[in-house]
């Protein structure tokens, strides 16, 4: 009873939707298929009333010819519409529907998504069905199209059998019951079809894996080298002769289906017109009855012989709406009502900017990532994040920038708790470089822009972010305009960027609009050891009174910091100054020794006293 | 393109498609020339049975007569439900699981067999690929079923022609007048539609594209914290509207003219029914039945005549579809082939070597020319874009030269790449992430090798990539990324370790490639690959590429990257001697580690 109940709530659901996103298409489609449905009704009614004329002129030599013409040209008339009609609803407005459902869709899941938070998504719980949500933006297409088609279907019976009934009540009863007794068959068999349904997803996913994991480089070029495509190829074969018994099994199921349905009706008109002509023997009936009976009987088996498919084809798409409807109705969702007394801008009271007390997190309330983390930060303070793999940096920094919240423990912001400012204040005062950062497939103008969106357009603090970034040489180099799109995805004439020029597109990004506060995640871990000295030189000069986090395998440029801070497994084991912890020789000596002695002492080469000269000789003069 | 090869291309595809086929949906398709007559025969047996039932009325004949006749109409009618319900599932079997299969397996094997070039999308790889799985494919896959509807058509349409014929001739020119303009029509639409098609395309892959840049986890973090979301959905919008808007005056236009053609169509019943009706009327005897039969008989002729002359139409212009789809075969194949034996240990060789990408303007590598040694350990250093990676690249075969060769000890590249390859291990930048076992993750090196997991885990233990898998649950078996229920994924240092042990695994190598492999390891890690370094690459001949130049100290040699040359050469010692590009980098990075760093106080940094 439930699930029924669901369904039927999903249908009701879908047709809102479908209602709200484009309601005049909807209402217009609407008219035009009762109408196209209740045609061939009326031109049976005509047909019958031509037939009746005639019979009489044959038996009875009553009437002439020109009596009979408008008749003819009503039915003319009906046919007309009948081919116009559903041309323009089956061309025209289903390929509007179509388009509009698809991207109403797409509209919907994106800000669903927007509202999710994002600890929410990733989590296990809610993945899962995020993705099923992603990946079935055409579910309403599916079922909208399919429903809509079977509804005329019905309606077109619908009309058919009210001419029956004024022929024979029998027959009509009749026709209703095997009507009912179809649809309910039908819904039966695509009920059965949603088990086979989930198993076609899992085989699905698993062979677009493998599609596309050919063609990604990585992969690609592997193997070519280590001649794995044998392997590729058996995984995909495998996998998809699942993929083909299921739907050899649902094809031949709705096939027999059909056949019966078709078959039975047939057996069934067999009964009817042998009635039937006992009845006309017996002067009870008249041949305009019988040759309508007759055609009643072809169109209505025309209409049941395709509900199987529709039916089918409407439950798959209602099946993959009622995951998506359940999704959205129950996922956590981010509240913006309470942010109306939130704060929308820093008021800065003293020196520190960010101060964290005992926090804790974990991202899926298992494992703790960070345990029991005191700290905090000043204005102009350069700050080197410093741990091995998985010890926490990353999550801190995310931490930081509010796009996680600490499981326990508070953190504040100039002062304040993170809970007190309204979403997005304070990110808007950060500049952030990501270590796994996207260039995206937009204008060169626009992928710096990202750093600051309210200042997309001005072109001016763009150019000074590229040149902060250090990206202005190999732009000019290579003549690239800002208004330039990068990437290939899918405009073909996109600029393709080296791996290293990419991240120097993402760190003026960091840049825009000169924010106070800077993270900086692994920003030189792909620049050669010139641009890297560079990197951080640029950085060095441009922190001066903002504050700065640094995170970087490169141990050496800690130095450059005022304090580093070193996690271990999640907590804070250590933190001051470069000289402070050498002294101390602990964690943070060993990962400086550990890179140190592969490097010569150079202290005494010629070589390093001249940079030093150099250097100390360029600041003098440019101050 | 001339009319011989369009005939060899249509040929070739019809032969796929019947290769394709079930026997039984083969047998249902000759069968099919035979249901052709079915309809002409009906409607014949359904006018007797008209004028019957009239007769009947009239008490002229009895009920038993009339049951034989109909008898007769119900087989018929039996036989075409079977028919129809056969045809229908091999139809539907063939057209959406046989073929869909076919086109994709071809589609997946092209995308494995093809030279990397394509991977780099050269000559708009995807955008064929994709066409291909859309739209050609199915063209190829639908050539037989047209054909032989095509000859089950005109059987139909003969037996209605002479059948309404008799009536009166000029309902089939009617007929036959008003059908011509849908045929043209047709062809017309389906022209244009087909360049149209592969323009759409790409204002809907935008629209695509951008939904899923916006939605995807991957790229939560960054939308998020930049406040991108409107932005970002205002664009989408912008191309959403742009292709709907596309789309729809293409559709108007279709609609526009073919509803034209629709009405010329439904118009001429009229005349017919008119013609019809005065015979009737001028000579009773012709019976109710003709009515009856011209009736059921115009409609299916009008299906029949526009059906068979576009169907006619629409496989000549389906033609270009086919080829686009053929056109998958013609492209230069990857010359890999891990059966070929493994290349004997050599020098390396680079002789006067020059390459350049396609549609760039200037030279990527400018007369490389250098001898490696059997064992060497040679270190790639350079400017990002100075060429390191795509040195790698030519020495692995992925691409080749434009001018100048490479060798192998005595096998010269162009010749013998399947050998050289097979003789190659490799820990590319991009390296894979196989969504599979961690056992497959590094045994994929090397299918041949057949080794115990003693043996697998003693190469992980090598570089400490066997403590990873003691921590996972079931160990070696484990199953990395999205289809493991637990969705289990590494860190970015995991990963590389794991890329290593990939590489160290194909132990019957000579030579070992390395491209930054320890961008995403910590301190600790790193220096460990360093001290085992020569453990790790055994005898084999090892290039690596580095920015980090602390590894310089274990290397034989050193190769400097400069603009696509190699402008410095040696070992350590020699180039800091030198007093170069190489020194100078190598200060660079090496000051950062000196006792006497210079830190002045936080305002007069000196570095």
């Amino acid at each position: 009873m439930k699930k029924i109940k669901d369904r039927l709530l999903t249908v009701g659901w879908a047709y809102k939707l479908a209602l709200k996103m484009n309601t005049k298409v909807f209402l217009v489609w609407t008219i035009i298929s009762v109408f196209v449905a209740v045609l061939p009704a009326i031109s049976i009614l005509y047909y019958k009333r031509l037939i009746a004329v005639m019979s009489n002129y044959i038996s009875n030599g009553l009437g002439a010819f020109y009596d009979i013409v408008p008749s003819i040209i009503a039915l003319g008339i009906v046919l007309i519409l009948t081919g116009l009609s559903s041309r323009i609803n089956g061309d025209l407005l289903y390929m509007i529907m179509y388009d509009n459902y698809h991207i109403g869709m797409q509209e919907m899941i994106m800000e669903t998504v927007q509202n999710i938070d994002i600890k929410v998504l990733m989590s296990k719980e809610y993945n899962d069905e995020y993705k099923a949500l992603l990946n079935r933006a055409g579910a309403l297409t599916d079922f909208m199209s399919a429903s809509c088609l079977l509804i005329s279907k019905v309606i077109g019976i619908g009309s058919l059998l009210l001419v029956l009934l004024r022929i024979s009540k029998i027959v009509f009863l009749m026709d209703i019951i095997y009507a009912v007794i179809v649809i309910f068959v039908c819904l039966k068999l695509a009920d059965n079809a949603r088990l086979d349904m989930l198993k076609i997803r899992e085989a699905e996913r698993k062979l677009t894996y493998i599609q596309n994991a050919v063609v990604t480089p990585g992969i690609a070029k592997e193997l070519r080298i280590y001649g794995t495509k044998e392997e590729f190829m058996n995984q995909w074969e495998n996998e998809y002769q699942k993929l083909d018994n299921i739907n050899y099994k649902m094809e031949f199921w709705r096939s027999i289906i059909s056949f019966m349905c078709a078959l039975g009706f047939y057996i069934f008109i067999i009964f009817i017109v042998i009635y039937s002509i006992f009845k006309v023997y017996d002067g009870k009936m008249k041949v305009e009855d019988f040759l309508t009976l007759y055609l009643l009987g072809e169109s209505m088996e025309k209409f049941i012989s395709s509900f199987a498919t529709i039916i089918q084809n409407a439950d798959r798409g209602l099946f993959s709406l009622e995951r998506q409807r359940k999704f959205i109705l129950n996922v956590p969702k981010l509240n913006d009502h309470e942010d109306v007394k939130k704060l929308e801008e820093i008021i800065s009271q003293g020196d520190c900017v960010f101060s964290a007390d005992h926090l804790y997190f974990s991202y899926d309330d298992k494992q703790e990532v960070l345990h029991d983390i005191s700290f905090s930060i000043h204005k102009g303070e350069t700050i080197a994040l410093v741990g091995s793999n998985g010890s926490g940096k990353s999550t801190l920094v995310k931490l930081l920038i509010d796009l996680y919240q600490p499981t326990k423990g508070t953190l504040k912001f100039y002062g304040k708790p993170y809970e007190d400012y309204k979403r997005n204040t304070i990110s808007n005062n950060i500049g952030i470089f990501f270590q796994n950062f996207n260039i995206y497939h937009a204008s060169l103008r626009e992928n710096v822009g990202f750093g600051d969106i309210n200042n997309i357009n001005n072109y001016q603090m763009v150019k000074e972010a590229i040149q902060k970034g250090g990206a202005s040489e190999f732009i000019k180099r290579k003549k690239i305009q800002l208004d330039q799109w990068l990437r290939r995805d899918v405009l073909q004439d996109g600029i393709i960027l080296s791996g290293g020029e990419m991240q120097k597109v993402a760190v003026s990004r960091s840049y825009m609009n000169n924010k106070d506060i800077l993270i900086f995640d692994e920003p030189a871990a792909a620049l050669d050891p010139l641009a890297e000295l560079e990197h951080f030189k640029a950085i060095k000069n441009k922190i001066d009174d903002k504050v700065a986090i640094l995170i970087s395998h490169r141990v050496g440029f800690a130095r450059l910091a005022d304090i580093i801070m070193v996690l271990e497994k999640g907590k804070l084991v250590e933190s001051g100054s470069h000289e402070d912890l050498m002294k101390k020789n602990g964690v943070y000596a060993n990962f400086f020794n550990q890179q140190a002695e592969w490097y010569d002492d150079i202290s005494q080469s010629e070589r390093y006293g001249k940079e030093e000269k150099d250097s100390y000789q360029e600041e003098k003069e440019h101050g | 393109m001339d009319s011989n090869s369009k005939l060899k291309t249509f040929v070739k595809a019809f032969k796929v498609s019947l290769k394709n086929r079930r026997k039984l949906s083969i047998v249902v398709n000759v069968i099919g020339l035979f249901m052709a007559l079915i309809p002409s025969v009906t409607a014949v047996v359904l006018q007797k049975m008209t004028d019957s039932i009239n007769l009947l009325m009239e008490r002229k004949i009895e009920p038993g007569s009339v049951i034989w006749t109909f008898s007769l109409l119900v087989f018929l009618f039996l036989l075409q439900v079977i028919y129809d319900s056969l045809k229908d599932f091999t139809q539907n079997v063939d057209s959406n699981i046989t073929m869909v299969k076919y086109i994709k397996k071809r589609i997946l094997q092209s995308k494995c067999e093809v030279h990397y070039k394509y991977i780099e999308n050269y000559d708009n790889y995807f955008d064929k690929v994709s066409f291909a799985e859309t739209q050609s494919g199915l063209e190829v896959a639908a050539s037989f079923k047209n054909i032989i509807c095509i000859f089950q058509d005109t059987i139909t349409f003969v037996s209605i022609v002479i059948l309404l014929g008799k009536v009166n001739p000029c309902i089939v020119i009617a007929l036959l007048v008003t059908s011509i303009p849908a045929t043209i029509i047709s062809y017309l639409q389906k022209d244009e539609a087909y360049y149209k098609h592969a323009k759409w395309m790409k204002e809907n892959n935008l629209v695509l594209f951008y939904y899923y840049v916006i939605s995807a986890e991957e790229n939560a973090q960054e939308i998020r914290h930049n406040g991108l979301f409107k932005y970002m959905k205002g664009r989408w919008r912008e191309f959403a509207d742009n292709y709907i808007g596309k789309k729809k005056k293409l559709t108007m236009k279709h609609v526009t003219y073919n509803s034209i053609a629709d009405f010329l169509r439904s118009a001429v019943y009229i005349f017919i029914i008119l013609v019809t009706v005065h015979k009737i009327y001028l000579n009773p005897e012709v019976g109710i039945g003709t009515f009856v039969l011209v009736y059921s008989l115009s409609e299916r002729m009008q299906t029949i005549t526009a059906r068979l002359f576009t169907s006619i139409v629409q496989l000549y212009a389906s033609v270009p579809y086919m080829e686009d789809f053929f056109y998958l075969d013609e492209m230069e194949k990857d010359q890999g082939d891990s059966n070929k034996p493994i290349a004997q240990d050599g020098d390396i060789k680079f002789d006067h070597v020059y390459f350049r990408y396609p549609g760039t303007n200037e030279d990527t590598l400018k007369d490389i020319n250098l001898t490696i040694k059997k064992g060497e350990k040679v270190v790639i250093v350079g400017q990002n874009g100075s060429g390191k990676s795509t040195f790698v690249s030519l020495l692995c075969g992925m691409m080749e030269p434009d001018k100048g060769q490479i060798v192998f000890g005595d096998l010269r590249m162009n010749e013998h790449i399947a050998e050289i390859r097979n003789s190659i291990s490799v820990v590319f930048q991009d390296f894979g992430h196989y969504q599979d076992t961690l056992r497959n993750n590094i045994t994929i090196s090397n299918k041949k090798r057949v080794a115990v997991d003693l043996e697998i885990m003693n190469t992980a233990k090598s570089i400490e990539v066997d403590e990873i898998i003691h921590q996972q649950a079931k160990g070696l078996d484990e199953e990395l990324g999205s289809f493991n229920k637990e969705y289990k994924d590494l860190s970015g240092g995991q990963w590389q370790k794991l890329a290593i042990a990939r590489a160290i695994y194909r132990n019957d190598a000579n030579v070992m490639v390395l491209d930054e492999p320890t961008s995403a390891l910590d301190p600790i890690a790193e220096a460990q690959i360093y001290r085992n370094f020569s453990e790790l690459t055994g005898g084999k001949t090892t290039l690596l590429i580095s920015h980090r130049l602390g590894i310089a100290s274990v290397a034989d040699r050193i190769l400097v990257f400069n603009q696509g040359k190699i402008v410095e050469d040696g070992n350590h010692k020699e180039l800091m001697s030198k007093n170069g590009y190489y020194a100078k980098m190598y200060v660079a990075q090496a000051k950062w580690y000196q006792e006497g760093f210079l830190m002045r106080g936080r305002k007069n940094e000196s570095i």
